[in-house]
């Protein structure tokens, strides 16, 4: 997890060039409903299918975060991926983040050339 | 990125940070019962431990720390996040929820999951893994933990020192023997765990009875009975909780990795060259726990990540066998270990080394912590200073290791690690200590 709140700083440091190119892509969440703390239905479908209990506030902030309710993709599939990484845990989330990570140091490096 | 369970894997979820969260407030109950040496008086009978409590705070920091892997952050830096299982339909091609991906590369990164032993009667039983563990509303009076390694013995002492009975099944004969771990480093970690109350049985479950099955009522407990056989004899155990901490299998299966050409072996992993590229496809790699034969650790996976990024997308040639990984086990004492860290290691790699001690008995800053059991050894090249592994135990054996680690991927030879000023009064001392060891062993004779 401190890799990716060391690129999310690095983020925040090189992003203010970058930003005005990358935000169109940057989108909030797509979800229509929220898990909910006291709502018994989802109680039971958070433990039956992803193993996750007591549905408190605590687990609500969780899955609200790693797994929204009715969450779809909005946005418009590329015809090609430069890199899909199969796999949200440490490994996919850093292999997502650092393509970001890099591309603004390549472009930073092109503008100050 | 396609996130089919819980974005931030294990680590976020079921691994790292909810153990950490219990190793912290379990080291709180233990300082708290040992407080009068430092003057710090309760009237007997007045400690007690609230489970419930361990466990909100348990909730309530993981997700705090959620943020930093959720959707919402990976889609801010301009990353698709599909929520689903991907599968390869081709060497260039995933499908998500039906809808086709094609890539220039791909990582696979689907990491494990706990690996439960054929025990007559255990599928049946409602036991717990690391996946469902860090639910438990109410402190089991008995827990019973099949495995002897780091999840295990972590999850051990934590539980002893909430109030559990706990006892500890493994086969081997002594803790780390299967890794070849260093004997006194076992015997240390046993012995202070077993002043926390932790009873080791070396032995066999044989079978595992379901009494009493799973309740929706949280405050029910279930009751199963454990058949173990130690040496010639059976003996039977009773448990409200069963831990089953026994390793971890990859997540290979059903991912359509025969499409995509990838070479794999269910148990074993995904396999991959050098640069982490699978065999098979070139523009698919894979890294963490579902790759064949690399430590089951986050930083590895992140490692890994970072040098598939650099490899794939910008022609690097950065290599895993490169990397130099310390691991480390997170009780009190903590146990850290790099590279080649033990004589018993070293004979398996047909290795000769030099083996140099400091003990932390005589270091200044471990006693006054009172916190004096354990030792560095630093593991040399035979007849060289040329560092190849170390073993740690010491209550911040996790940040000493580090040192080592550095010295052993720049090359800086255990002379050099002697004669760098490390502060006074520190534990890390104890790493210059094996230095100068090694300075004064190869002192020229005066006569």
């Amino acid at each position: 997890m401190r890799f990716i709140r060391q690129l999310q700083s690095l983020l925040l440091v090189t992003s203010k060039a970058i930003d005005p190119i990358i935000k169109p892509f940057s989108r909030t969440m797509v979800t229509t409903k929220l898990w909910k703390d006291g709502d018994d239905e989802q109680a039971k479908e958070a433990k039956a299918k992803l193993r996750v209990w007591p549905l408190d506030e605590y687990n609500v902030a969780l899955l609200n975060e790693v797994h929204p309710l009715d969450y779809t993709n909005s946005d418009e599939p590329h015809e090609v991926y430069d890199l899909i990484a199969v796999g949200a845990g440490a490994g996919g989330l850093v292999s997502s983040k650092q393509v970001r990570v890099l591309l603004l140091l390549r472009c930073r490096h092109v503008f100050h050339q | 990125m396609i996130s089919e369970h819980l974005a931030g894997g294990d680590c976020l979820n079921v691994g790292c940070v909810p153990s950490k969260a219990l190793i912290r407030a379990a080291k709180a109950i233990a300082e708290v019962r040992r407080a009068e040496q430092f003057g710090v008086i309760y009237p007997p009978g007045d400690i007690k431990v609230d489970f419930a409590k361990v466990m909100q705070r348990l909730r309530k920091l993981r997700a705090e720390i959620a943020p930093a892997d959720g959707h919402h952050g990976t889609r801010g830096t301009g990353a698709h996040v599909f929520q689903g299982r991907g599968k390869f339909t081709a060497p260039d091609t995933l499908e998500v929820n039906g809808t086709k991906l094609k890539f220039r590369k791909a990582v696979i990164a689907t990491g494990g999951r706990p690996f439960v032993p054929d025990i007559p009667g255990l599928s049946d039983a409602p036991f717990v893994t690391n996946e469902i563990l860090f639910n438990l509303e109410v402190l089991p009076p008995r827990l019973v933990i099949v495995g002897g390694g780091v999840v295990a013995l972590e999850m051990a002492q934590c539980f002893a020192r909430f109030g559990s009975n706990v006892t500890v099944i493994e086969r081997a004969s002594g803790l780390f023997r299967s890794k070849q771990g260093d004997e006194e480093a076992a015997n240390i970690l046993q012995s202070e765990l077993e002043k926390d109350g932790v009873r080791f049985i070396s032995g066999l479950t044989k079978k595992v009875e379901t009494l009493r099955d799973v309740k929706d009522d949280p405050e029910e407990l279930p009751l199963m009975k454990l058949t173990v056989g130690i040496e010639a004899d059976d003996v039977t155990i009773e448990c409200e909780c069963l831990l089953v901490a026994a390793g971890r299998v990859p997540n290979v299966e059903n991912l359509g990795l025969e499409e995509a050409g990838i070479e794999y072996e269910v148990g074993k992993g995904i396999k991959v060259g050098d640069l982490a590229q699978t065999i098979g496809n070139p523009n698919v790699y894979a890294v963490g726990d579902c790759v064949a034969g690399v430590p089951r650790l986050t930083h590895m996976s992140g490692e890994m990540a970072k040098l598939v990024v650099q490899n794939a997308l910008f022609n690097d040639e950065w290599r895993l066998s490169e990397f130099v990984i310390p691991a480390v086990m997170y009780t009190e004492p903590e146990y850290a270990t790099v590279g080649i860290y033990s004589e018993e290691l070293a004979k398996k790699h047909g290795m000769e080394v030099d083996i140099y001690r400091a003990g932390l008995e005589h270091n200044d800053r471990a006693i006054l912590e009172s916190s004096n059991v354990g030792f560095c050894k630093i593991v040399c090249r035979k007849g060289t200073d040329e560092i190849v592994g170390s073993t740690i135990v010491a209550e911040r054996a996790g940040e000493m290791i580090n040192e080592v680690s550095l010295a052993i991927k720049h090359k800086l030879g255990l002379r050099a690690i002697g004669r760098n000023i490390h502060a006074y009064p520190s534990t890390g001392e104890a790493v210059m200590g094996c230095g100068i060891q090694y300075i004064n062993s190869h002192w020229k004779r005066l006569d």
